[in-house]
């Protein structure tokens, strides 16, 4: 929980912190984290080319020791050819023919041995066994006692024969001596055949120090870091290594796999590489351990060159992090000085940076862009609410009409002076219904029945006003009466068709006013026979172009277009001198 | 020859009625010479009466009230022009008296303006009428003593 809040309120800060702080944040997250990786990638790499190139190297030490160690077995062998081959010795063993020994012979065969042990200077001793048992020995430090029986009695008396005079090296006799001291040897053991028929002639046993071998490796054992052993097929250590044998019985010894190789373990705390070759000549494996950081110095030398390449080339490129959230926010701060003088109502556009082409510069460019257009906006709404507000105050006036309330009420008083009772309390009654529905407490929408009403009180009042002078016929639809329609809705086109179709006409003037229903639509018709209109005063009426001859037509075309959503409810034909058609249609409301 | 010509203009025979009923014209010292329905008419009946006052509507059919007046001014600057109207605003009556516009009655018509108005332009016209006979006088006795 604790580490859960500490990240939450180390996200709190990184996100609080400004552009350019998060960027170099960012780019020292990523400076770190590539430097780790590639500085991994690189050890990888590196630590297997170095075990490579170790493990070649050592390869060499090794065959070389291999050379050696064959030649010097190359030697034992040699010198128990001087005894295979001989003719006296070959005689002698011929002519054993019993138990015991001839002292002439044991002469002979001393005289034979001692030159073996003298020729070769790391020989410890020199076994001959006759077909009878005799034995024939000389040794450096004295000779022992066979352990069996009899001489056919070891285990490797049977590969030796097969082996058929051949050579054979087996570990400490193969157990057949006695070994009070515990020497450790190497011994040759080798069948002598009678060179005319073949046959066995004796036995012969030389042995070799180990330590002799040993001595070899030492030499080449860097100061007794490195560690050389040989073993033969059978994991027995023809010479011994110098570290702990367990720890070779433990981790070294079931890696050997295959006639050559190498590998890598931590033996000791420290890492060593262990490389394994097979001998030339026999079937022993030959195996060097040595560590490897020794050996991989003059590569560790080189990955330091490398960590000081990232560290500079991190600190270039952090350095380049932090110019690049510059070059970003400087602009970007210089919009946002921009942006405050927006918010205190300023739209300023900002000058762009001609110099340079990239996104900042579009930002910019779109930044202009948007401010140009939200103060067109701002404009436009600005002006869309005058005409709201102009079209409110039409409707009121409309509404209230207060020419014609005058004219009518000058009509009243004339109509009381000259006494004609009838007509002026016609024409108030008239006057009252006009008004009750034309005022209606607000209210948008009436009734089609209403709305006729309105528009028969309004031709009373006209008709007693003018004398007659025009005549309207209604034909509405009875099953359109009970819906509803928004208020003056007709009448504003009644007192058009009077007023610019009638009033300029010479004579009397004639109004039909149709309403009927049609598919969904509420249809009307005001037709007169009056002046007509010309083609360019309709287009102004239907383009919403206002003209100062009546706001009557014209804001009545815009209230039930914006009240009904309709673009173009109203239709005009019209013929000058002839008549005035005028169209509404409007959809049914619920 | 002390008598006031009136005449009245009106496309509404009521307001006419009203401009006639509404003061004693007679007993005051007018006369009602006539009425029209139409600027056209009007005209007519000025060349036939020379009326001193004319009432007029301002909105009618074919010619309005300011274009009548206009028309008046050309050949009778001296005859009042009363415009009869509802409008309110200041700017219309500055245009009106741009027009030769004398005075202005408004719509609804208080039945006492009438009365006023007549009796303030009946007083400016005996004024003038007055000047010009004094003017007449004079000249005639410049004659007179010039004949002598």
């Amino acid at each position: 929980m604790a580490i859960k809040s500490l990240i939450n309120r180390a996200k709190n800060i990184f996100m609080r912190s400004n552009l350019r702080t998060k960027i170099n944040l960012y780019y020292l997250i990523i400076f770190i984290t590539v430097f780790f990786i590639s500085y991994g990638i690189y050890n990888m790499f590196n630590e297997r080319i170095v075990e490579k190139q170790v493990s070649i190297s050592s390869g060499q030490t090794l065959h070389a020791l291999d050379k050696n160690l064959n030649f010097m077995l190359d030697e034992v062998a040699t010198f128990s050819n001087l005894i295979f081959f001989d003719k006296e010795v070959q005689n002698a063993l011929r002519s054993v023919k019993s138990e015991g020994a001839d002292p002439n012979k044991v002469q002979l065969f001393n005289k034979y041995l001692v030159n073996m042990l003298l020729s070769g200077g790391y020989i410890s001793s020199v076994y001959l066994y006759d077909n009878y048992d005799n034995r024939y020995a000389m040794g450096k430090r004295g000779v022992h006692p066979l352990t069996i029986d009899k001489i056919e009695d070891a285990y490797w008396y049977k590969q030796a024969m097969k082996l058929d005079g051949n050579l054979l090296w087996v570990k400490n006799s193969g157990g057949v001596l006695q070994n009070e001291n515990n020497e450790n040897y190497i011994s040759l053991i080798r069948i002598i055949k009678d060179l005319k028929n073949f046959d066995k002639l004796a036995v012969l046993i030389v042995n070799v120090d180990e330590e002799k071998i040993v001595d070899q490796f030492k030499e080449i054992s860097d100061g007794g870091k490195s560690h050389f052993f040989v073993l033969n097929n059978q994991g027995q250590y023809i010479t011994h290594p110098d570290i702990d044998v367990d720890i070779v019985e433990e981790k070294i010894k079931p890696n050997l796999k295959g006639s050559e190789g190498y590998f890598v373990e931590n033996i000791n705390n420290s890492k060593m590489i262990t490389r394994y070759i097979t001998s030339q000549n026999n079937d022993w494996t030959i195996v060097g351990v040595m560590p490897l950081d020794e050996s991989s110095k003059q590569w560790k030398s080189l990955s330091y060159i490398a960590i000081v390449i990232l560290v500079l080339n991190s600190i270039f490129l952090s350095i380049g992090g932090i110019f690049i959230a510059k070059f970003i926010t400087k602009p970007l701060l210089r919009m946002q000085k921009y942006m405050k003088k927006v918010e205190q109502g300023n739209f300023e556009t900002m000058p762009v940076q001609s110099d340079r082409t990239d996104e900042i510069v579009q930002l910019q460019k779109g930044y202009n862009k948007m401010i140009g257009e939200i103060e067109t906006l701002i404009y436009r709404v600005k002006e869309e609410q005058k005409v709201i507000r102009k079209n409110e105050l039409n409707l009121l006036r409309s509404q209230v009409n207060p020419h014609f309330l005058y004219n009518t009420l000058d009509a009243i008083s004339a109509l009381s002076l000259l006494g004609d009772n009838e007509k002026a309390f016609k024409i108030t009654q008239s006057l009252g219904e006009f008004y009750r529905i034309s005022l209606s407490s607000g209210k948008e929408i009436i009734t089609v029945e209403e709305e006729i009403n309105c528009i028969k009180s309004y031709v009373t009042i006209l008709d007693i006003r003018y004398n007659n002078k025009f005549e309207v016929f209604y034909e509405i639809e009875e099953t359109i009466l009970e819906l509803k329609v928004l208020k003056l809705i007709l009448q504003p086109l009644v007192e058009n068709a009077v007023h610019h179709g009638l009033r300029n006409k010479q004579g009397n003037g004639r109004v039909e006013i149709k309403g009927y229903r049609e598919n969904s639509n509420i249809v009307f018709k005001v037709t007169d026979d009056g002046i007509g209109m010309s083609q360019k005063r309709i287009d102004e009426i239907i383009n919403f172009k206002q003209n100062k001859g009546g706001f009557g037509l014209y804001s009545s075309r815009q209230r039930i277009s914006i009240y009904y959503n309709i673009e173009n409810p109203i239709s005009i034909v019209s013929e000058e001198a002839k008549g005035t058609e005028i169209t509404i249609t409007i959809p049914i409301m619920e | 020859m002390d008598t006031i010509k009136v005449l009245v203009v009106d496309d509404e025979h009521l307001e006419r009625a009203l401009i006639m009923l509404g003061t004693h014209w007679t007993e005051n010292g007018f006369e009602i010479v006539g009425e029209a329905d139409s600027g056209q008419i009007a005209l007519e009946k000025i060349e036939e009466e020379k009326p001193d006052i004319v009432f007029t509507d301002i909105c009618m059919p074919f010619m309005d009230g300011l274009e009548l007046t206009e028309k008046i001014r050309e050949k009778y600057p001296h005859i009042k022009i009363v415009i009869i109207t509802g409008h309110r605003e200041f700017e219309y009556a500055q245009r009106a008296l741009r027009y030769g516009v004398t005075e202005f009655l408004l719509k609804p018509i208080k039945i006492e303006e009438i009365a006023k108005i007549a009796n303030n332009l009946k007083s400016e016209i005996l004024r003038e009428r007055e000047a010009v006979e004094e003017y007449v006088t004079l000249k005639e006795q410049v004659n007179q003593s010039r004949n002598i």
